[in-house]
């Protein structure tokens, strides 16, 4: 189980902070996710593991939508005058990765990389869902359909489409 | 033109390259999570006893709701007959909203006639 977590989590932070812009809600997802797998879902199959852990992470992330849906427009913009006080980011976010270089640097010198991941963000929901599911984590399209909660045909709907912004934003 | 496969291998290493170079302190985060996670699914459940005779109370309210409702509407939908049980039910909703996921991991477990963790 520590093991399965471990290998999972920073790709499911990336997803989540893909759905939410936001590392901050990012984290708390992930967290959430991983306390509701390991409580409820550790003595299933090891097999049956990916597609339930992105079943949970995928309904918290819908949560999380609706709940932002529901506090509105005129809310987000109170949050974001409110964060343009915020204090500035802690230094210790600041660390450099593994291989010297920040996150920022990584993404200058690699402009196709960071269209790409803008790209990704800027997707519907459930075709970035879909995208990231299929492609990143290597679900099969059932085992995606189940992660989303629709049908395969919607899966694959949501595939290409989201296959065919991509290759138009990289080929603009 | 970008063919598919190119454009996948694309993106995969371009996440890659994100979740590779999470900062120090996100790791750290994530490895806490992790760490709690697994340290609350060792500890036993807490049983906490269900006040069963406020879940007895509120199905009976809301039936006796529904019964006036329908003495004065003249009919009540069997779907909402079903959706008043399935609310005065003292099972998750959760479990409810995600029956059909549910059924298909029975139907997929080789161990599917043991009880339902944490569902007892």
């Amino acid at each position: 189980m520590e093991q399965f977590l471990a290998d999972i989590e920073r790709r499911a932070l990336v997803m989540a902070e893909l759905a939410t812009h936001d590392r901050e809600e990012a984290l708390d997802i992930v967290q959430d996710a991983m306390l509701a797998f390991a409580r409820h879902y550790g003595d299933r199959p090891r097999a049956s593991w990916p597609a339930l852990f992105h079943r949970i992470l995928q309904n918290r992330i819908r949560d999380w939508h609706r709940r932002r849906a529901r506090r509105g427009r005129w809310w987000m913009r109170l949050w974001a005058g409110a964060d343009d006080t915020a204090e500035a980011p802690d230094p210790i976010q600041r660390v450099a990765d593994p291989n010297g270089r920040l996150p920022e640097e990584v993404l200058m010198g690699e402009d196709d990389q960071a269209r790409l991941l803008a790209a990704l963000e800027r997707l519907p929901p459930r075709q970035q869902q879909a995208f990231l599911l299929r492609v990143w984590e290597g679900l099969d399209t059932e085992q995606t359909a189940r992660a989303m909660g629709c049908s395969t045909g919607s899966v694959k709907t949501h595939l290409s489409r989201a296959m065919q912004t991509l290759r138009a934003e990289l080929e603009s | 033109m970008i063919d598919d496969e190119s454009l996948q291998q694309r993106a995969r290493a371009a996440l890659d390259a994100r979740a590779e170079t999470l900062d120090g302190a996100t790791r750290s985060r994530l490895r806490q999570a992790r760490a709690q996670a697994l340290a609350r699914a060792r500890r036993p459940v807490a049983t906490t006893p269900r006040p069963r005779w406020a879940v007895a109370l509120a199905a009976v309210l809301l039936l006796a709701v529904a019964l006036v409702w329908q003495q004065q509407a003249g009919r009540l939908a069997p779907e909402a007959v079903e959706d008043l049980e399935v609310l005065a039910s003292s099972d998750d909703l959760e479990l409810y909203q995600d029956l059909d996921f549910y059924l298909w991991l029975d139907e997929s477990d080789p161990n599917r006639n043991e009880p339902e963790p944490g569902r007892t």
